[in-house]
């Protein structure tokens, strides 16, 4: 087959990110807006680059990213974008400017899921074997994904109210910890046991996740620990937290890989750099012998390589969108 | 000069295509919700019906606002997308002056104003020959019809919004002919800076960056 | 300004059913109130009772998110992590968009709040762990005639 060149775009949130795969194994060039240093190149043009102000970066990530990539539009296949799910405010922005370079230069449109994204980051690490897994674990979602075969996706449960990144940024908040402190509770949770009695959200044979009640029953505790005159020790309310957390997350991966008889585990996402998920699940992947894949942090958080890349199996697929392509708040997997 | 004209600052889409001045196709549609899906099949079809290509425009038009938030975004990254991707001028106008961009009128005075609630309005006073009297803003509407009646002539309002008042009122019907040739050899810019002008809606808003 | 407790989330959700009962269109909610005092429990009682099946989930990450399915359409915010800055979402048109807006940490952003709208704090008791006190108050006639029919 001949070589394909996919420009990625994401915007479904926070950043602004452009990037070019090579039949979605090889990276060309991958930007994302709040890591350019704009002020060497367009300083005086724009006063200020902050992630979210979308429409500010969007022409200056494309520059970048086709520049690095030493391409031009003409050397460009297809144009893979995220549709959703995520802020429509912000998915627009992308979305547009996929478009119109679909438009003026005359190529094929591809729309991608968001979480196919976060699936598909892995293949720049190797490629995805299937049948196979996905936990999709991140500040906005938490999914587990059955994909039976290439670029085709089952969703077998997610989180019913909290996504686990939202979860450990509240239980943070709660422990005075800055925003985003996700990764100091990682942190702290390793320096202390689990000492404190907290129950497991939704311990059932479902593979969806609760996560709000968890978090009520760390703000209940605090508050009686609090109105008892005891002092909390935040590293081991960490750990009990983590612990729960954990768990409950590991059980319900390994239960799905045994059901679905199926050796091969991704896991995607922002919380994929979680210690303590990675440790329980690398443990239990062992004993199981299940095959596990943690991307590297580059591609956890969100980034349009992933986009490139779940793009390139969509295009190959013959996945392919019209002008009239509309953003989406949320929209199902499969 | 080839010039392709895009306003999306308000439930329309107004966009056209001209030669040497001249209008060649134009679209005016009352899309609302369907302006993130349909601008841009239309804007294709605009291009189609009179076989010109985007990369034979020479320069693109693109109204920054005020208006519609999400409106104006839309047709602010349609505009500085193509005109970055190929190589092609650019440059800006604002809503009111659209609006207010008629051939021919009996007034003296040509209100645009956009309704931005709570009595307030985006709003600007022309004269008839399209000098500007009274900059784009934020304004109670009260407070500048109170300019309105100081002015020593007929004035009128343009709105497509429901505004009620006591000056003559009428719609706005983009004259894109006309707004092309006038505002198309204002001075280009960067496409990169091209970017809305909402019109600050709050003090708030100002003193949050100090 | 009325006052009222519920002793547990069965009676939170009650209480949000009853003022969906008396939605219209472009109604703004605000939710004050800590972490885990019950603010999206509360939203996901007022979503059930608009016919939306989708699990409401957590707009603590995106900020906003939309559901158009309901009898009316219903747009849930979480404006945390804006830290008060509204940069470019402009939340100003959801309150016109013919659908309900309900923002959980509303008092972030008081200045962008429309001047009619239902103020709802959640309090948490000291010693009744499920119980909350929620002191409501209705900015605006039509919200002042919601209450006096529901509360």
């Amino acid at each position: 087959m001949k070589d394909a060149l996919i420009l990625g775009i994401e915007s479904s949130c926070d950043e602004t990110s452009c990037s070019i795969v090579k039949n979605g194994t090889t990276e060309l060039a991958t930007i994302i807006s709040s890591q350019i240093d704009i002020h060497k190149d367009y300083g005086g043009v724009v006063p200020e680059i902050a992630s979210r102000e979308h429409v500010k970066n969007i022409t200056i990530v494309l520059e970048e990213c086709l520049t690095e990539a030493k391409v031009t539009m003409d050397d460009i296949d297809a144009i893979a974008i995220t549709y959703g799910p995520g802020l429509i405010g912000s998915l627009l922005i992308g979305l547009e400017a996929a478009k119109t370079l679909a438009f003026i230069h005359n190529k094929p449109l591809i729309p991608v899921h968001h979480i196919a994204g976060h699936i598909y980051a892995n293949n720049l690490v190797r490629p995805l074997t299937f049948p196979l897994i996905a936990l999709v674990v991140s500040g906005g979602h938490t999914e587990l994904i059955y994909m039976k075969e290439n670029y085709s996706f089952e969703k077998l449960g997610g989180t019913k109210d909290d996504a686990v990144g939202e979860c450990y940024d509240k239980v943070a908040r709660v422990l005075d910890i800055p925003y985003p402190g996700g990764p100091l509770l990682d942190k702290m949770a390793h320096e202390g046991n689990a000492t404190y009695d907290l129950p497991t959200p939704l311990n059932d044979d479902s593979y969806d996740f609760s996560f709000s009640g968890l978090k009520s029953a760390v703000i209940n505790l605090v508050h009686n620990e609090q109105q008892r005159g005891n002092t909390i020790r935040k590293e081991d309310l960490a750990a009990s937290f983590q612990k729960v957390v954990v768990d409950v997350i590991t059980k319900k991966t390994i239960r799905a890989l045994n059901n679905y008889q199926v050796k091969n585990l991704i896991v995607a996402g922002g919380v994929a750099a979680n210690r303590g998920l990675r440790e329980s699940l690398t443990t239990e992947c062992q004993k199981e012998g299940i095959d596990l894949t943690f991307p590297p942090m580059k591609y956890c958080t969100d980034n349009a390589a992933m986009i490139a890349t779940a793009g390139f199996y969509a295009y190959q697929k013959g996945d392919r969108a019209d002008l009239s392509l509309n953003a989406k708040s949320s929209v199902p997997l499969s | 000069m080839k010039t392709f004209y895009i306003d999306t600052s308000s439930s329309y889409l107004f966009a056209g295509i001209s030669v040497d001045k001249q209008l060649k196709n134009e679209i005016k549609l009352k899309l609302d919700k369907e302006l993130s899906s349909f601008t841009l099949p239309k804007i294709e079809e605009l291009f189609k019906e009179v076989e010109i290509e985007p990369k034979d425009i020479d320069k693109i038009l693109v109204v920054k606002g005020p208006g519609s938030f999400t409106g104006i975004r839309i047709g602010v990254t349609i505009a500085k997308t193509f005109a970055w991707s190929l190589k092609k001028e650019i440059t800006t106008l604002s809503s009111l002056e659209a609006m207010a961009t008629i051939s021919s009128t009996d007034y003296d005075y040509l209100v645009p104003m956009i309704d931005a609630r709570r009595g307030y309005v985006y709003g600007a006073i022309y004269d008839r020959q399209g000098t500007q009297i009274l900059k784009d803003q934020y304004i109670k509407k009260e407070t500048l019809e109170i300019a309105m009646e100081d002015l020593p002539g007929k004035c009128v309002i343009i709105t497509n919004d429901i505004l009620t008042s006591k000056f003559p009122t009428i719609s706005y019907d983009a004259q894109i002919e006309e707004i092309i040739a006038r505002f198309e050899n204002r001075e280009s810019q960067n496409p990169h800076a091209i970017n809305p002008e909402y019109l600050k809606l709050t003090e708030a808003e100002e003193n949050k960056d100090k | 300004m009325y006052k009222l407790t519920t002793r547990n989330e069965k009676e939170t959700i009650e209480l949000a059913q009853n003022i969906e009962s008396e939605k219209f269109p472009n109604m703004v909610i605000c939710l004050e109130g800590d972490l885990g005092s019950g603010k999206t429990i509360f939203t996901k009682g007022f979503a059930h009772a608009l016919g939306i099946e989708e699990d409401i989930t957590s707009p603590t990450f995106n900020i906003i998110k939309e559901y158009p399915n309901g009898e009316l359409p219903l747009y849930h915010m979480d404006v945390y992590r804006l830290e008060g800055r509204v940069d470019e979402l402009g939340l100003d048109e959801y309150f016109h968009k013919g659908g309900v807006v309900i923002i959980e940490w509303s008092d972030m952003i008081q200045e962008y709040l429309p001047d009619e709208r239902l103020e709802i704090k959640i309090k948490v008791l000291d010693d009744a762990e499920d119980a909350r006190v929620f002191i409501i108050n209705p900015i605006g006639r039509q919200y002042e005639e919601l209450c006096e029919a529901v509360l």
